[in-house]
């Protein structure tokens, strides 16, 4: 025996199988989202006319930043494991919106006060979840449910299901200050130092994209990725007895999985609220599941530990463009097919990843 | 209890008469069925004290009345429950279920028919949700969150856009009376007695609980676990299908709403019964009486009046003291 034989892998045999796996896995689903999304985007180039107009994309983008920040906060909920899932990410969103609107509108604050209050709250609410989780360990799907239905009662019950501003209430103001809309409809080139920017198709970049979205999302693929807490997050995931074991405080961590998600729907509801230029009660009910499709569809494992930021905003790309063109496609009918193409959406890229999970485990 | 079947724990109970004792009105008190049978009693009581209308026999026959839809689909939520498994598309199905019912009378046929297909479309839904829980190995909240979306498209595409309002023959199931009280339920007190004792004293009830359990040792000890976890979902399925007709006789029409938010009250009840969301405990018993706390909170915020909105809010903290209590006692358990 030599002891510099040169081929000797002095791994277990099942290390190397299992590292080349997860990159299997890891690696394919990029590729495979990006060729999902062309295939979408050439369909519905093809058959709808204005789909492929500056215009259209400009706003589709412009609205897909809500959803994509939900997801995002999603995403970290779910790679936290344990069965973490966050089903009152739309109704922290709601109640947000709702507390940054009486905040303006009824106290008559400053905007960006209310601002920073509606984030809080956001944070606030995604705490009283990770507070349930991780110290009363309540079950987080019996938690978030309970949650999101409690905290859109709350949002409904604050102005009796009326929006802000409410034109029934004339002495109170009726519009937000105009620099607060901007946040949702403006672009980045209307700013001064930025206008070199080139514009796309005659469309800026719509300023919750670069300001809000894409700084969000750098600094959450850098924490997930790069720190500490963020290294944490996914040993959680993956193996929490393992991670105890390593002197992790397992529970710690998921609790701030879950402020994060409400920290992300608090900011979430900043846009949404300055996009529609109005706080909705109602505004994120259905957003729930359209957060956790983009969360699994975006190669986030349902059981943790598993997921890439990168996944998420392509999988959110899908989605959005998915509702638009078949809202194009279909007018008035697409009110029913879109959550029915949500639905399948989910199924399967759940059974995908099962049998990508499969699969790869097996050879 | 006789001393006969005393475990070895409880042996030297002659020690302590006294602890004896105590341990067991605790342990009747410790059973969730009766917690709860205790807090709707005492809370209707309290309650009557202010508002004098809430226990005339009217209100109590309209909660009793109004109960059984989500006490019946409790019934099967249980199952699933139990199983470890979820269902929330049971709102949808029940749309769905409402729909086809209704189009069957529509179309001539009688209230027989119209239950016989409406236990068709929930038993074939229920199969389709367990097969692919069962088969595809995906979470079930992930399963049944996407049919709850796929099946309320297809309820609004069949439906369109006129609401369908049945004959008036689709009323008797649900507001006739017999000796007094209304009839479904009757057929609530019905179905859970018998779906009490098929899951404490049949095979396949006990099936249900040993895979919420501990799903391996199930399959270690012969049990078919796919085969039980589609028999769950299918009986979801079918107890939604006849809960469908009932509320079609209630409401008198389909909308394309129908049955939104159904599963919330349904988990609700359900975990306030005593079920446990990791699986492996909780009776039907309980998720029914469950069903009627849920159902007389709602009855005495209607009473109360302009608290409608905030009820999704007191079942939501309902839900999450009920499940607390269990987390906390069962943890003490652990460590003592």
């Amino acid at each position: 025996m030599t002891v510099d034989a040169p081929n000797i892998d002095r791994r277990p045999p099942n290390a190397k199988r299992l590292t080349t796996s997860l990159r299997g896995i890891a690696a394919a689903r990029l590729p495979l989202l990006i060729a999902l999304f062309a295939a979408l985007f050439l369909y519905f180039s093809l058959i709808v006319p204005n789909f492929l107009g500056a215009y259209n994309i400009y706003s589709v983008v412009q609205n897909g930043v809500i959803i994509g920040i939900l997801g995002i906060g999603e995403s970290v909920v779910i790679i936290s494991g344990g069965g973490g899932i966050d089903l009152s990410v739309g109704s922290m969103l709601s109640l947000s919106g709702m507390i940054l609107g009486i905040m303006n509108i009824e106290w008559g604050m400053n905007i960006w006060a209310a601002v920073a209050g509606g984030i809080l709250s956001g944070f606030l609410l995604g705490c009283i979840n990770g507070t349930l989780v991780s110290l009363v360990r309540i079950p987080p799907l019996i938690v978030t449910l309970a949650t999101y239905y409690g905290y859109a009662a709350i949002a409904l019950q604050l102005t009796n299901t009326r929006p802000l501003p409410d034109a029934t209430q004339p002495n109170l103001p009726q519009s937000f200050p105009a620099e607060f809309i901007t946040v949702g409809n403006g672009n980045m080139q209307d700013i001064g130092w930025l206008s070199w920017f080139p514009k796309i198709g005659g469309e800026g970049i719509p300023f919750q994209v670069f300001f809000v979205f894409l700084p969000l999302a750098i600094i959450t693929a850098f924490v997930l990725w790069r720190t500490v807490g963020g290294r944490y997050l996914y040993g959680v995931g993956v193996n929490a007895l393992a991670a105890r074991f390593s002197a992790i405080n397992v529970w710690g961590v998921r609790f701030w999985a879950y402020a994060a998600a409400g920290l992300f729907a608090g900011i979430a509801a900043v846009v949404q609220t300055a996009l529609s230029a109005s706080a909705t009660p109602n505004v994120g009910e259905g957003l729930n599941l359209q957060a956790i499709t983009i969360a699994v569809l975006g190669g986030v494992s349902i059981i943790g530990g598993e997921g890439s930021v990168l996944g998420v905003i392509l999988s959110t790309l899908i989605v959005i463009f998915l509702y638009n063109g078949l809202g194009l496609q279909l007018g008035n009918n697409a009110g029913v097919w879109q959550p029915f193409a949500l639905g399948v959406l989910l199924i399967g890229s759940v059974l995908f990843n099962e049998w990508v999970r499969r699969r790869l485990s097996v050879t | 209890m006789t001393a006969d079947n005393a475990d070895p724990q409880t042996l030297n109970v002659e020690d302590r008469p006294r602890n004896a004792k105590r341990m067991d009105w605790r342990y009747w008190l410790g059973r969730r069925e009766v917690i709860v049978l205790l807090i709707l009693v005492a809370g209707s009581v309290i309650f009557n004290f202010t508002h004098h209308s809430y226990l005339t026999s009217d209100n109590i026959v309209t909660i009793l009345s109004n109960v059984a839809v989500v006490a019946i689909v409790s019934i099967g939520m249980t199952m699933v429950i139990v199983t470890g498994g979820i269902d929330v598309s049971v709102g949808s199905m029940l749309a769905l279920c409402m729909l086809m019912s209704a189009k069957t009378m529509v179309a001539g046929g009688d209230l027989g028919v119209a239950l016989v297909v409406s236990l068709g479309v929930g038993l074939l839904v229920g199969l389709i949700n367990g097969a692919v829980v069962a088969f595809g190995r995906i979470h079930p909240i992930i399963v049944t969150l996407g049919t709850l979306n796929i099946i309320r498209a297809v309820h609004i595409q069949i439906l369109g856009p006129q609401w369908i309002t049945p004959p008036p023959a689709a009323h008797a199931l649900a507001l006739d009376r017999l000796f007094g009280w209304p009839i479904p339920w009757w057929l609530t007190i019905l179905l859970c007695v018998l779906f009490g004792l098929f899951m404490a004293r049949r095979p396949l009830g006990r099936h249900v609980y040993a895979i919420g359990g501990n799903t391996e040792a199930a399959r270690l000890a012969g049990v078919n676990v796919r085969g039980v976890i589609i028999f769950v979902y299918a009986m979801t399925g079918m107890l939604v299908g006849l809960a469908a007709v009932i509320q079609l006789g209630q409401s008198g029409t389909v909308q394309p709403n129908a049955g939104l938010g159904l599963e919330l009250q349904v988990i609700a009840a359900t975990v306030i019964g005593g079920a446990s969301i990791l699986g492996g405990k909780g009776t039907i018993v309980g998720a029914v009486l469950g069903a009627l706390l849920v159902e007389a909170v709602h009855n005495a915020l209607i009473t109360i009046g302009n608290l409608g909105l905030i009820e999704g809010l007191i079942i939501g903290i309902l839900i999450l003291i009920a499940v607390g209590i269990d987390v906390v006692q069962n943890r003490r358990a652990i460590s003592a």
